[in-house]
């Protein structure tokens, strides 16, 4: 083979190498961050480029969801979720008191939460804390059988209401997300309402 | 003619081998394999050959079934399908026979149910009662299999049976590949000028269009549980006395049996011209056409249920298409595949047929810190399917019998001596997911089905509003199995992450019910007129996205069989191995252009309807004073 044709192959194997490594690290969790800053109506933060945002109204208000990657089971996607609670809202409850009421345990589902830790979000005093509870998975689909999911909330007041930052996972990844999470925090930017 | 084109085709290969004078040997093997194959296209042919009523005459039932079926005969003898003008062939009599037979046997077995359900038992039969059955029977007769026969012996004296076992047994099942091939295949849409994988080589004989027409019983001339899906088993006559004599219970085994909750003679569910209407329907006038409707004693609580306490946004609509439409309603795991508790399936023909799977199998693991526990099929179909045979457990088996019965988290169940379990979901519990089917059912007759997220969302708001009736009613949630509760008690005491985990759990790969690339309305609008830009393009890479899924899925659902330690690890590499069932919805670069479009146009009922949804479940947590509602 001639020099410079060596020369172009080992050019391309590099090349290749690093496309591929670059696929595989897509979406993975834990993966190098590849993050993008998503805006919604409620807030803007960096979140995973692989994600699939969307926002929409519910019975609750409005709501933002991200979806990430799938668990190793197939039967929980990862996924984050931005509420923005004022008290014109049916059912608003006090920053203290919804806290309360999300670290409740419940023996029926195996619900535990850690203790409260102060965060500082965009000028703002959050609380953060964490929560497991056992659900019954796949949703409706055969076999199912016991599995922890863990959540990771975020509770953010602003002036006239609070977010709910969530970040929910099957307990075996919820490890890979952890930065995730960190990240939308600590790029978080609440809007004027 | 295409044994002519055959043998002419000889000549040529039979010149080359005497002009060449080479390979003499060859040439003779060759000449005598292709005589050999010339005379099995000449049997093709004969095969192929029409049948004649005048050569072969017909017995009186199958005469009158084929009549009946819209089958005419030609002065001939030949006889001519429904709305097709080629003559059956001799080849295919006999399967279309006994497809006529099989769903008569069928029918009379459904009447037969319904004369039981609507009489005080099997043993307090009125004369005119017992005379329907007797007579229906014996009109029959000659095309009810010996087991059947044997069955309904009970219901003459022994001079008229020594008279009607004359007529001889009908004859054995045929092989069912055969039939596979009678449903109708999609007319592909002429596709975009765009790269597409070269076309099939076309093969050297041509053979008419019309001479591989599949012979097509018309779903008219079918009775409904026949023509609804065509694939599902027949009840056998022990299911149908299942049904008869009203217990609900199925036997745990690992052959499942289709039991009919429905058990309509009249015409089949496919979807009308004009949709039903959205009115009110009084208690009174649904209770009238409960009573006269053709659904079995458990089917008809179910619906009462349903009736009574559904909200008024889908009682509305769930009555109307119920009154109108009479959808399927069948106690069969078997149809249910892998669905814990119910599934919708929408026949070629636009029938709906829900099948409820009645209970599931509890394995619990025990571990030196606790155990967990498992939730497993009924039916073996949901294995196969999977590539692995049932697991060994007793619950699975029919001929195991329990050591107990207990009332668990789970609810009613039959315990075994291996520890596992047989669970029977409640009425009461099955009724709401009958209610969400049937919410589903509606979104694709009336068309709101664009964002399959919101069809979940309101068909899962009707449920859980049903059982807050119930339950309020009753001051109990006992009905309820764990799972159901579980989801209800989050619904109503933290909703926001409720709403967190449907959506995460319907677009996990083993659910698979949302696309998680577009799940929100806004979203999906915005990806289909992208993907209506370059629709091969869009196919490509749905299909690629499926086929991850469906990977991911499979993966899944094996680690899970592989942690219930009921699989040997070969058995499990021997499944992981097996090649992936392809999906029958796939959007093909020929169709996904009217299905984009239908989609899009779709979404602003979609939109509509989970708007009212969301505002009966607003007003109802505002009036309910939010007592137990945790807003975040």
């Amino acid at each position: 083979m001639p020099k410079s044709h060596r020369v172009i192959c080992l050019a391309a194997v590099f090349l290749c190498a690093g496309v591929l490594r670059a696929q595989e690290g897509a979406g993975t969790p834990g993966a190098q961050p590849q993050s993008r800053m998503t805006t919604s109506r409620l807030f803007s933060c960096e979140l995973p480029s692989s994600w699939n945002a969307f926002e929409e109204e519910d019975a609750l208000g409005a709501v933002f969801h991200a979806l990430g990657p799938d668990d190793p089971a197939a039967s929980y996607r990862t996924g984050l979720s931005v509420r923005w609670v004022e008290p014109e809202q049916t059912g608003y409850m006090e920053p203290k008191k919804a806290v309360a009421s999300m670290r409740r345990s419940d023996r029926a589902v195996r619900r535990n939460a850690t203790p409260v830790l102060p965060m500082r979000v965009a000028g703002l005093l959050a609380r953060i804390f964490e929560v497991t509870e056992t659900r019954v998975l796949p949703l409706e689909r055969l076999p199912a059988g016991e599995k922890v999911i863990h959540r990771y909330v975020a509770v953010i007041p602003d002036s006239a209401g609070y977010y709910v930052v969530r970040l929910s996972s099957a307990r075996e990844v919820y490890l890979d997300f952890h930065d995730d999470f960190r990240r939308c925090l600590q790029t978080f930017q609440p809007f004027a309402r | 003619m295409a044994a002519e084109n055959r043998n002419i085709s000889l000549i040529p290969f039979m010149h080359n081998c005497v002009v060449m004078r080479r390979g003499f040997f060859i040439c003779w093997t060759g000449l005598c394999l292709g005589m050999a194959t010339g005379v099995a296209r000449g049997q093709d042919a004969a095969a192929q050959a029409l049948y004649s009523v005048k050569a072969e005459p017909l017995s009186d039932i199958d005469s009158r079934l084929l009549l009946k079926a819209r089958y005419q005969v030609q002065p001939d003898g030949a006889v001519l399908p429904p709305d097709v003008s080629t003559p059956v062939a001799h080849a295919d009599m006999p399967y279309i026979v006994q497809r006529l037979e099989s769903s008569q046997r069928l029918q009379v077995l459904v009447r037969i149910d319904l004369i039981l359900s609507k009489s005080q038992g099997e043993k307090n039969l009125t004369d005119a009662e017992r005379e329907s059955i007797r007579n229906l029977l014996r009109e029959n007769w000659p095309i009810l299999t010996r087991k059947s026969r044997k069955d309904f012996r009970a219901y003459f004296s022994l001079r008229e049976l020594e008279t009607m076992d004359q007529v001889p047994l009908p004859q054995a099942s045929l092989a069912e590949q055969d039939l596979k091939d009678q449903e109708a295949q999609p007319v592909p849409m002429p596709a975009p000028p765009a790269p597409t994988p070269p076309a099939p080589p076309t093969p050297a004989v041509s053979v008419p269009p019309a001479a591989n027409l599949p012979v097509v019983i018309p779903a008219a001339a079918m009775p409904q549980v026949q023509a609804a899906v065509a694939p599902a088993p027949a009840p056998s006559v022990a299911a149908a006395a299942i049904v008869s004599t009203g217990t609900t219970a199925v036997a745990a085994s690992t052959v499942t049996v289709a039991v009919p909750i429905t058990a309509s003679t009249a015409a089949p569910a496919a979807l009308p011209p004009a949709l039903p209407g959205l009115g009110e329907v009084a208690a009174a006038e649904f209770e009238r056409f409960l009573t006269e409707a053709p659904y079995g004693r458990e089917g008809k609580a179910m619906l009462r249920l349903i009736a009574q306490y559904a909200p008024p946004f889908a009682r509305r609509r769930i009555l109307n298409d119920l009154m109108t439409l009479f959808p399927r309603i069948a106690l069969d795991p078997a149809r249910a595949g892998d669905h814990s508790y119910s599934r919708l399936i929408i026949g070629p023909d636009a029938s709906a047929s829900i099948a409820l799977t009645g209970g599931a199998i509890l394995h619990e693991q025990r571990k030196f810190l606790g155990g967990s526990v498992m939730l497993l099929s009924r039916s073996s179909a949901a294995y196969a399917a999977a590539g692995l045979p049932a697991p060994g457990l007793q619950a699975l088996r029919a001929e195991a019998a329990p050591t107990h019965n207990q009332n668990g988290a789970w609810g009613q169940s039959s315990v075994y001596a291996d520890g596992s379990q047989s669970v029977s979901f409640s009425v009461e519990a099955e009724a709401g997911y009958l209610l969400a089917e049937l919410m589903r059912f509606d979104a694709r007759l009336r068309g709101w089905d664009g964002s399959a997220y919101a069809v979940e969302t309101v068909a899962r708001d009707a449920q859980w509003l049903f059982y807050d009736a119930l339950i309020t009613e009753r001051r109990s949630d006992a009905f309820l199995d764990s799972e159901p509760r579980d989801s209800y008690r989050q619904w109503l005491d933290r909703p926001a992450e409720y709403y967190d985990d449907l959506l995460q759990s319907l677009t996990a790969s083993r659910n698979g019910t949302v696309d998680p690339r577009r799940a929100g309305i806004a979203v999906v609008a915005e990806f289909d007129r992208q993907a209506l830009v370059d629709c091969v393009k869009a196919a490509a890479a749905q299909a690629f996205f499926r086929g991850l899924s469906a990977r991911q899925a499979r993966a899944g659902m094996l680690s899970d069989y592989e942690g219930s330690g009921l699989y040997e690890p070969e058995r499990l590499s021997g499944a992981r191995a097996l090649p992936l069932a392809e999906s029958g919805s796939a959007m093909t670069p020929g169709s996904c252009r009217t299905d984009l479009q239908s989609e899009l146009d779709a979404l602003p009922k979609s939109e509509a309807v989970l708007k009212e949804a969301v505002t009966v479940e607003k007003n109802w947590r505002r009036e309910r004073g939010e007592a137990h509602a945790e807003k975040p």
